[in-house]
């Protein structure tokens, strides 16, 4: 009975008044954000992160987490409605959705991937429930050596299953790696790469890295190329399922939900991969396959499940182990630090409130995002017919002063120019800056991890293979990127994204 | 001579190789120590070196000795005007901020930034410039109580 009474504790902790309205405004403010597009989840959390600094830690993991899954839920409704995916994890749903849209049935589809995605995102919080004390026990046995090879496991497995090209992805971890040794080594003391500016003893600033990377390349490259903007003017009527929807949606979204809580947990998965995984087992087991692309209801509920299962379940991996699958969780480990909580196991033994608060906050934010998202569904749709021309300088203008308020410095600004200059020209050489981001976030703990183990070993390196967690950990590593040198399954891998 | 066969791959090859030997560069007065008690250099160091492989290794895959046809992507030209602009409005923002304080700030970066797209007007531009400052002032300062001064210091 010991999850009854942590879920005791946690719907405890999330259900106070303040946390319930901390809840609701990250929803309110996710999903705003997700139905504009041209501005992704990272860019999200990392621009609404300032607003939560003056709150207390619970209340601010809460308020991120309700901006992360209502992100996922906009990004859906202009993926039905307009073709437009708000978010890359709905770029599937254009598919059906909008297809359903056409036919006259949005009202359908948008009720399918609202139901589907509050089904799947209590499951998913029932799989964080069950699975994450399992996992975080398990990690405690885990020593520096173990770490070391897990972060290894996590980085590899991120980039096999990302888009682009590998070899330069790798090339990204360990560029993002160098810039996170950058600052005042922890062990020594001594200044690595500061040029002598006070500002840089702390290292690069995370935020800086994430918004000019993000947030602000991510304006300048849809300014390169103007998207026709389609204007949804029909209404959207009758907000419910048939009964014949009903029947053929619930096994998809039953799929769709245990697919994307695995996928959701592997170090690399996430809600895209979820979507994407959904959306070929529906086509596979269908009976008529041809029905897909053509409006098939099960195009949106299996991926619109999955993805939401995928987007909770990916909170495991972090709160459990320390470690960011993707860049998204790259952003909430760096709001966790901020508040001065070290993400990992220890989180759930010292601040079960935090840790079981969160848990239990994300079924109340799915609950609120079904209730408010579709009465909302008018609004929402009218700021889409906001021109992208008056909406990028707001965006503009809402990252720097999120940027300047975290310290106060104007360091932190032309570092943020700098890094969308960066981010810029990565994007013109073809690298992923998702890579760059999880590598320097780890970089720090990666290296603190490395130097332990060989203290451990005398500055034997084989010490990582004849631990058996540590082997086991690096063999999985080693299969993952065999797999993906593999021309068949390179194939695969090249179609998928 | 060699041919180009993947502009954007020999791009980022000179790019990690610039990083490669920056940090080999930057790096090379951090102790490195022995592996069994490294240095503050010691990993600086491997990663540098690493860059320069993968620059070495990315560069050689995207030329070749004999004529080829470009296969990998190219680089696509850069837009300079609407970047240098959304650039500049962050420079300006890091200047104006402590001594024009948030109102004037803002101001100016959404109207600069405003002109990086084609389709703006100045007529609105202005409005939504005075219209933003307005609502940043109003949220950052008044609601979220942020110690930011509105008109300078």
């Amino acid at each position: 009975m010991d999850i009854l009474h942590n879920l005791a504790i946690g719907f405890g902790a999330a259900a106070s008044l303040q946390n319930l309205l901390f809840c609701l405004v990250g929803c309110l403010l996710g999903t705003l954000i997700g139905v504009l597009p041209g501005i992704g989840p990272v860019a999200t959390i990392a621009m609404l992160l300032p607003v939560t600094y003056g709150l207390p830690p619970l209340a601010a993991l809460i308020m991120l987490a309700g901006i992360f899954y209502g992100a996922q839920y906009g990004g859906s409704t202009t993926a039905i409605l307009v073709n437009i995916p708000g978010e890359v994890s709905s770029i599937i749903t254009c598919l059906d959705g909008h297809q359903m849209a056409l036919q006259g049935r949005a009202g359908a589809a948008l009720a399918t991937s609202a139901l589907g995605s509050f089904f799947a995102g209590c499951v998913g919080t029932l799989v964080i429930t069950g699975f994450a004390p399992i996992l975080a026990s398990f990690s405690q046995k885990f020593t520096s050596v173990e770490y070391f090879s897990l972060m290894v496991l996590g980085l590899l497995s991120a980039v096999v299953l990302a888009r682009g090209s590998l070899i330069k992805a790798i090339a990204m971890i360990f560029l993002g790696l160098l810039l996170g040794l950058a600052g005042t080594d922890v062990e020594t003391g001594t200044a690595r790469f500061t040029f002598g500016v006070p500002e840089f003893f702390d290292g690069i600033g995370f935020l800086p890295l994430v918004m000019g990377l993000f947030g602000i390349n991510e304006v300048m490259a849809n300014l390169e190329q103007p998207q026709s903007r389609q204007r949804l003017t029909s209404k959207v009527k009758n907000l419910w399922l048939t009964k014949q929807d009903f029947r053929e949606a619930w096994p998809a979204v039953l799929r769709g939900t245990g697919l994307g809580s695995i996928l959701g947990i592997l170090p690399g998965g996430g809600a895209l991969l979820a979507s994407f995984a959904s959306y070929t087992l529906e086509k596979k087991v269908a009976r008529d396959p041809s029905r897909f692309g053509k409006g098939a209801i099960q195009g949106v509920a299996g991926p619109e499940a999955a993805n939401n299962a995928a987007a909770q379940t990916s909170f495991i991996p972090l709160l459990t182990l320390g470690l960011p699958s993707n860049v998204v969780m790259a952003v909430m480990m760096g709001a966790m630090i901020i508040q001065g909580i070290a993400p990992g196991a220890s989180v759930i033994d010292k601040r079960p409130d935090l840790f079981w608060g969160m848990t239990a906050s994300m079924w109340f934010g799915n609950l609120m995002l079904l209730v408010i998202n579709l009465p909302l569904i008018g609004i929402w749709v009218r700021l889409l017919n906001v021109p992208y021309r008056l909406l990028f300088p707001c965006i503009l203008i809402f990252c720097l002063i999120g940027i300047y308020t975290v310290n106060n410095s104007t360091t932190d600004i032309i570092m943020t120019a700098i890094f969308a200059a960066f981010g810029y020209i990565l994007n013109k050489f073809g690298c992923e800056p998702a890579p760059l981001i999880l590598g320097f976030i780890l970089g720090p703990l990666m290296e603190e991890n490395f130097r332990r183990s060989m203290v451990l070993s005398r500055g034997d390196p084989l010490i990582f293979v004849f631990r058996p967690i540590s082997l086991t950990l690096l063999a999985m590593a080693a299969v993952i990127l065999l797999l993906v040198v593999v021309p068949q399954f390179r194939k695969t891998r090249e179609q998928a994204f | 001579m060699f041919r180009i066969k993947s502009p954007q791959d020999l791009g980022a090859a000179v790019l990690l190789l610039f990083f490669g030997v920056a940090g080999l560069w930057f790096g090379r007065e951090y102790p490195v120590g022995t592996s069994s008690h490294m240095g503050p250099g010691y990993m600086p160091m491997a990663l540098s070196l690493g860059l320069i492989l993968f620059g070495i290794v990315i560069g050689l895959r995207a030329i070749s000795l004999r004529a080829a046809k470009i296969r990998g992507a190219a680089i696509e030209p850069i837009v300079w005007r609407a970047n240098l602009l959304i650039l500049g409005a962050i420079i300006c923002f890091a200047l104006l901020i402590r001594s024009a304080g948030l109102a004037a700030a803002t101001f100016v970066v959404t109207v600069l930034s405003s002109f990086s797209s084609k389709e703006s007007r100045w007529k609105e531009t202005i409005v939504l410039g005075v219209l933003l400052a307005t609502l940043c002032v109003l949220v950052f300062v008044y609601a979220l109580r942020q110690s930011i001064s509105v008109f300078g210091e």
